[in-house]
């Protein structure tokens, strides 16, 4: 036997129940007859009580109308089930920050709201369960946890338009607390008789669309809006510590270098120019960077320059480098001091394999300081030069691994975007707790500077 | 077990289908029936109940755990600022259940013998003393909260029911609401008091069959 | 989100095959010295043993 049809084929119930406004006689359709208490007739304004089925008019008004965004009446789907947009109230903390809310209705399922804050859309859900709550710290509510935002409102209702299943008043007034977690805002309302709590589950820009409404971007955020950026870090981590991990294996397996020639060359006392060929060097990589160590053990107060070409035999292509090796030291009132070095390393970028002449061009140079006067000591000028002094540069010609230097520059660009979006993270989460009744916390207060406690 | 009988008024077919349920309203002319040792007796006529848009109505079946149920009787309650359905179930096993339906949401009570409803607060009320909303008390070890207590009057009924509703008939009722969804409610007519606990159920969870069709109104997929 | 997480790799990418192509023709921005755009220098631009 076929199974039994969910709903009855007899008689098809009416959905929509008629009534005249006893003001100003317009016709006011009832779309959840037998739960609705209140309707404002959407002709004059006037608020009439149907709670029982001779309509009583209980507040008189006569003036037109303004359409709210969603007309009442508009159905929409969202997240699988249809709606009808049956009420609309206007609140506000008493006039300032106001908000619109929507009572949406569907037989079968109950009522929904729809909350408009700022141009972001919340779908709001009465509870059935009380949230345990100790009113002055985190909430935990369906194994969630979430943070107190706001404390003490009392929402008032400016404009009712619609039906409504309590009797709702311009004017009326309940006490409220707030409290989100990421899409999500738990709401607590209390008048004199009840207390209620509503969960508010933010809407996708797109979602809103089911009621004909052009999603918006609210700045400040929502207190429940999620960050762009919150969730990304994870996976971007997870990319980041693999570029890294894959530069420094790269790194170390073709870092090694090796030495293909040495040269001692001594230093003519009479500073004049020198020069000198490391004839030979074989360069077997296709290619690679040549380091090239000069060492001046005797330097000092004084500085040796260097002109480096390799110059490669077939093709007569030279690679070029110029630097100089210098040293310095003294004493002041702070003590002795040096400055400089007496090794200089420079590197040739990029030299393609082949034999190479390495043609050094180098002078050695005293240094003269003006501030000393020759007759105190016989001499102003530092003796490093000197033949007994046997100066002498020592030269090192390394074929070279990739750069250090290239390597940490890689390792500082990886992170960049993460550190970019991790500034605009904290940026939007400041910006949302700024509009909260609680201060700062986690990230947002870790980069507040005193300055921003105003 | 079923008991059919002409209705002593009008002659249309009424049935009894339970001797813990002895009255019921005709369905043709709203005469209400208590059916007695001495017979069917007639008490009045019932007021005609309001239009509303309710998912639910006479016949809607469903399943309360193992045992299926079959909606046959309804009070209509009212207070000063609206009003609410409350649904009689009929379990396969003979048994009763409320089907409380307000703003959209659903509690499903079952009685239990007052003397279960050990709080002292309850106690109070059971002798004639008003209960305060907010005031948090303990029912089998779990903590509930008054969520409502007033005067509540029947509006209407319709169907089979454990007891006469007379329209203007008035009780005081104090709803219990718990912090995961558990509910109870007393109800105190003069001398007498029932209790009832269960719990807020999500009309899908029933698996209903035979809803009443709404215009206009897609079947809902729970019910698929 | 996971648009921003196929940007972020490209941006890895990027910096990880230029850091690899860096190395493969080592190359780096930070050599005191490369090439010379001229031949010319010491010995007026011939190097090597001048005689056989």
């Amino acid at each position: 036997m076929p199974p039994e049809p969910v709903t009855s084929a007899a008689a098809v119930a009416p959905a929509v129940r008629a009534l005249t406004c006893p003001n100003c006689g317009g016709t006011v359709n009832l779309r959840a007859a037998g739960y609705t208490v209140t309707v404002a007739c959407q002709y004059c304004g006037s608020v009439l009580d149907v709670a029982d089925p001779a309509v009583k008019l209980l507040d008189r008004y006569n003036h037109a109308l303004e359409e709210p965004e969603i007309s009442l009446g508009t159905r929409g789907t969202l997240r699988g089930v249809e709606w009808e947009a049956i009420g609309y109230l206007r609140r506000s903390e008493g006039g300032y920050y106001p908000w619109e809310e929507y009572l949406l209705f569907n037989p079968y399922h109950g009522y929904r709201w729809l909350v408009n804050v700022r141009g972001g859309w919340s779908f709001g859900e009465m509870l059935t369960s009380i949230p345990d709550t100790s009113r002055f710290g985190d909430l935990n509510f369906d194994g969630k946890a979430y943070s107190p935002f706001f404390r003490n409102g009392h929402a008032r209702v400016d404009y009712v338009l619609g039906e409504f299943y309590w009797r709702v008043t311009v004017g009326e007034t309940v006490d409220t607390d707030d409290f989100v977690r990421p899409g999500t805002m738990l709401s607590r309302e209390a008048n004199a008789n009840e207390v209620s709590w509503t969960r508010n589950e933010l809407l996708e820009p797109g979602e809103i669309r089911a009621f004909g409404v052009r999603p918006e971007k609210p700045w400040p955020p929502l207190p429940h809006q999620r960050s762009p950026y919150a969730g990304w870090f994870g996976t971007a981590g997870k990319v980041a510590l693999g570029a890294v991990a894959f530069l420094l294996v790269f790194f170390f397996v073709f870092s090694s270098s090796q030495v293909v020639a040495r040269a001692t060359l001594p230093i003519a006392a009479d500073e004049r120019d020198q020069n000198a060929t490391v004839s030979g060097i074989t360069l077997t990589r296709p290619w690679q960077s040549v380091e090239i160590r000069a060492q001046v053990p005797r330097l000092e107060n004084g500085w040796v320059d260097l002109d480096y070409s390799l110059v490669n035999r077939a093709t007569q292509q030279s690679y070029v480098a110029s630097g100089a090796a210098e040293r310095y030291s003294g004493s002041d009132s702070d003590g002795p001091w040096t400055e400089g070095s007496r090794t200089r390393t420079m590197t040739i970028a990029s030299v393609p394999a082949g034999t190479y002449d390495l043609v050094i061009e180098f002078d050695g140079k005293r240094w003269v300081d003006p501030a000393v006067s020759i007759s105190s000591w016989g001499t102003n000028t530092s003796g490093w030069a000197d033949a007994d002094n046997q100066p002498q540069l020592e030269v090192e010609v390394r074929q070279g691994g990739v750069s250090g230097g290239n390597l940490l520059f890689a390792l500082i660009l990886i992170p960049l975007p993460l550190l970019l979006a991790l500034w605009r993270h904290v940026r939007f989460e400041q910006a949302r707790q700024d509009e909260s009744d609680v201060g700062r916390s986690g990230m947002a207060a870790l980069f507040t500077s005193n300055s921003d406690d105003d | 077990m079923a008991l059919h009988v002409p209705c002593p008024n009008c002659g249309a077919d009424v049935v009894f289908r339970s001797p813990a349920l002895p009255s019921r309203i005709c369905d043709h002319c709203q005469t209400m029936l208590v059916r007695t040792d001495a017979g069917i007796e007639m008490v009045g006529t019932a007021a005609v109940l309001p239009f509303d848009v309710s998912p639910i109505q006479m016949g809607t079946r469903g399943n309360l755990g193992a045992h299926g149920f079959e909606v046959i009787g309804r009070v209509r309650w009212g207070w000063t600022d609206g009003s609410w359905n409350e649904w009689l179930l009929l379990l396969d096993d003979m048994s009763t259940a409320w089907l409380g339906e307000a703003m959209g949401q659903f509690m499903l009570l079952r009685e239990r013998p007052l003397k279960d409803a050990r709080s002292p607060v309850l106690r109070a009320v059971t002798g004639g003393h008003d209960a305060i909303p907010g005031t948090a008390l303990e029912i089998d070890g779990e903590r509930f909260t008054v969520s409502d207590a007033r005067n509540v009057t029947c509006i209407a009924a319709e169907g089979e029911l454990p007891f006469k509703a007379p329209a203007g008939w008035t009780v005081y009722s104090v709803d219990l609401r718990s912090r995961d969804g558990a509910c109870a409610n007393l109800q105190r007519d003069g001398g007498e008091t029932d209790f009832y606990v269960g719990r807020y159920v999500e009309l899908g969870e029933l698996k209903p069959q035979n809803l009443r069709q709404i215009e206009g109104w897609a079947r809902p997929d729970y019910a698929a | 989100m996971s648009g921003r997480t196929f940007f972020y790799a490209l941006w890895c990418l990027a910096v990880v095959g230029l850091f690899a192509v860096s190395g493969v023709f080592a190359w780096s921005p930070f050599a005191e010295g490369g090439r010379a755009s001229h031949g010319g220098g010491v010995h007026g631009g011939f190097y090597g043993p001048t005689h056989k």
